[in-house]
């Protein structure tokens, strides 16, 4: 059963395996709903926004607020700083851990229901487990950073995770080379492989922060593979990507 | 910006000790090369109890003596990784770190760029200097002569120097598989330093790279070892594999889902709100 939802700004889509019920499914996107109301930067009386207004306290919050932010204050010494959800104009913005963290809980929603077949998708970032309804690894396309409609490279994913970091993105305009930004990196897109959705989505996001060595660091973490693409269409993978291509 | 290397390393929240998963490799070990064997200790790795930082360990120690000329050769050493860790620890880790506390970053300071790796007579500042073989303790229920300890905690970054994003996720580790085998040299081994590859250990990465001088193995240098967050690390200068680049190309290939940036809701609200025009019109 696989169905796609609009929450939390994004498009969500999840892929159970073994049922041709929703009630998996519901579970996982009421879950998102839940997160959304609490992290949402966009919902006015999200707990997210009534914090950064300063109408909670730090005491006041509650038990996943507190864990979101134990989490990126963990991310943001261990990246030395190029992981940090303060925002510039004050107050916090830790979508970019939120998002992992809960795609993460919503496949061990699912696993826990009974489920060890599936994938949770959601602003393109999986987490795969088991096998496909093919009975194969699960295959994520990287998307083109060039073209929306395009995949550019296919891997197998048995239980792990994909996260894709990227600037191409411009409001409803895919990348412009010649928008004035501030100075982009070397890499318009890096796509990181890890066993945890977690994981892949804040080492992805601190990788592009880090311009060109992100892909350095990428290649020195354990257990951690990226596949990274250049502005000029060309593409460099670390030393154990390969080992995620198809094998047929 | 800073040019910073990190390394991520996995520590474990409480014992970290390197143990050689079959015994058979400590025996080899211990007749080959007369490490933590009959003779003076060489001291001990103690497990750590807190993370909270580098432990002291056992003295510098003499160099290890060869016993026997087929001596091994030390850098297959470094291929027998870790042991699952004690299965008391492994779901209240899970549970409770989420992940995140079990990563560790570290970056290369300066004055180790300017460390000579092949100066095996130094002693860094107090810490270990040799590879020592702490008694092999099974984890109760796990096949102790498998390579990839069974029991492992997930997630967990890395269980293998490769991708842990298993592409074959029906394969289990199988337990009764025997561990690569040491490549044992029959001749003189050659006088140099060599490096052993990067291990993922359950704890973290270890490196080890042996030392040889008139054709005998006189030390072993520990480059890498998972107990110390802030051991810079020795290996800042060691040049990376040259990575492989393609030119992308578009693929036709049979796909479950997609994996990119992430369209912002701002982007998703005017396609969607494009869409519903054309629905309207």
């Amino acid at each position: 059963m696989r169905e796609t939802r609009i929450l939390m700004g994004m498009p969500i889509t999840i892929e159970v395996v073994g049922t041709r019920s929703i009630a998996p499914l519901e579970e996982a996107f009421a879950w998102f709903a839940e997160v959304d109301a609490r992290f949402s930067p966009y919902r006015p009386e999200s707990e997210l926004m009534r914090f950064n207004r300063g109408e909670i306290g730090r005491s006041a919050l509650s038990g996943e607020m507190d864990e979101i932010l134990a989490l990126a204050e963990e991310t943001r010494r261990e990246t030395q700083g190029y992981f940090d959800i303060a925002r510039p104009e004050g107050g916090i913005d830790p979508s970019g851990l939120v998002k992992g963290w809960a795609i993460r809980e919503a496949g061990r929603l699912i696993a826990g229901a009974g489920y060890p077949n599936h994938f949770v998708e959601a602003g393109g970032d999986v987490q795969c487990a088991g096998l496909s309804p093919a009975a194969r690894p699960w295959r994520v396309g990287i998307r083109s950073p060039f073209d929306p409609m395009q995949v550019v490279k296919v891997i197998e994913i048995g239980s792990g995770a994909v996260a894709t970091s990227g600037d191409y993105v411009r409001g409803r305009h895919i990348y412009d080379p010649h928008s004035r930004r501030a100075a982009p990196g070397r890499w318009i897109s890096i796509t990181v492989i890890a066993h945890d959705i977690y994981d892949a989505d804040r080492l992805a996001t601190a990788a592009f922060a880090m311009g060109d060595a992100g892909l350095i660091f990428l290649e020195q973490s354990a257990g951690v593979e990226a596949y990274a693409i250049a502005r000029d269409g060309m593409a460099t993978m670390t030393s154990g990507f390969k080992a995620h291509l198809p094998k047929c | 910006m800073k040019q910073t290397f990190l390394t991520v390393v996995v520590l474990a929240a409480s014992s970290a000790y390197v143990a050689f998963a079959n015994s058979d490799i400590r025996a080899r070990l211990e007749r080959d090369i007369g490490i933590g064997a009959a003779g003076r200790p060489v001291g001990t790795i103690a497990p750590s109890g807190p993370p909270s930082g580098p432990r002291p360990v056992g003295p510098a120690v003499a160099p290890a003596q060869p016993a026997a000329s087929e001596a091994d050769v030390a850098a297959p050493m470094a291929t027998a990784p870790a042991s699952a860790p004690p299965p008391d620890r492994a779901a209240t880790d899970h549970d409770r770190l989420a992940g995140l506390d079990r990563l560790a970053y570290r970056s290369g300071d300066g004055h180790d760029d300017d460390e000579d790796d092949d100066d095996h007579d130094q002693v860094e500042d107090g810490a270990f200097a040799s590879l020592v073989l702490p008694p092999v303790e099974s984890p109760a229920g796990a096949g102790s002569s498998t390579v990839q300890a069974a029991p492992l905690p997930r997630p967990r970054p890395a269980d293998a120097p490769q991708a842990s994003a298993s592409p074959a996720p029906a394969a289990q580790p199988n337990p009764g598989a025997d561990p690569a085998p040491l490549q044992v040299a029959q001749s003189g081994l050659k006088n140099g330093t060599f490096r052993g590859p990067s291990e993922g250990a359950y704890y973290g990465r270890v490196q080890v790279a042996a030392v040889v001088s008139g054709g005998k193995l006189t030390n072993i240098d520990i480059l890498d070892y998972p107990n110390d967050r802030r051991r810079s690390q020795r290996i800042s200068q060691y040049s990376l594999p040259v990575l492989e680049q393609e030119a992308v190309s578009a693929q036709s290939a049979d796909i479950d889902i997609v994996s990119g940036a992430t369209l912002t809701s701002e982007a998703f609200i005017h396609s969607l709100d494009a869409a519903l025009a054309k629905a309207r019109s």
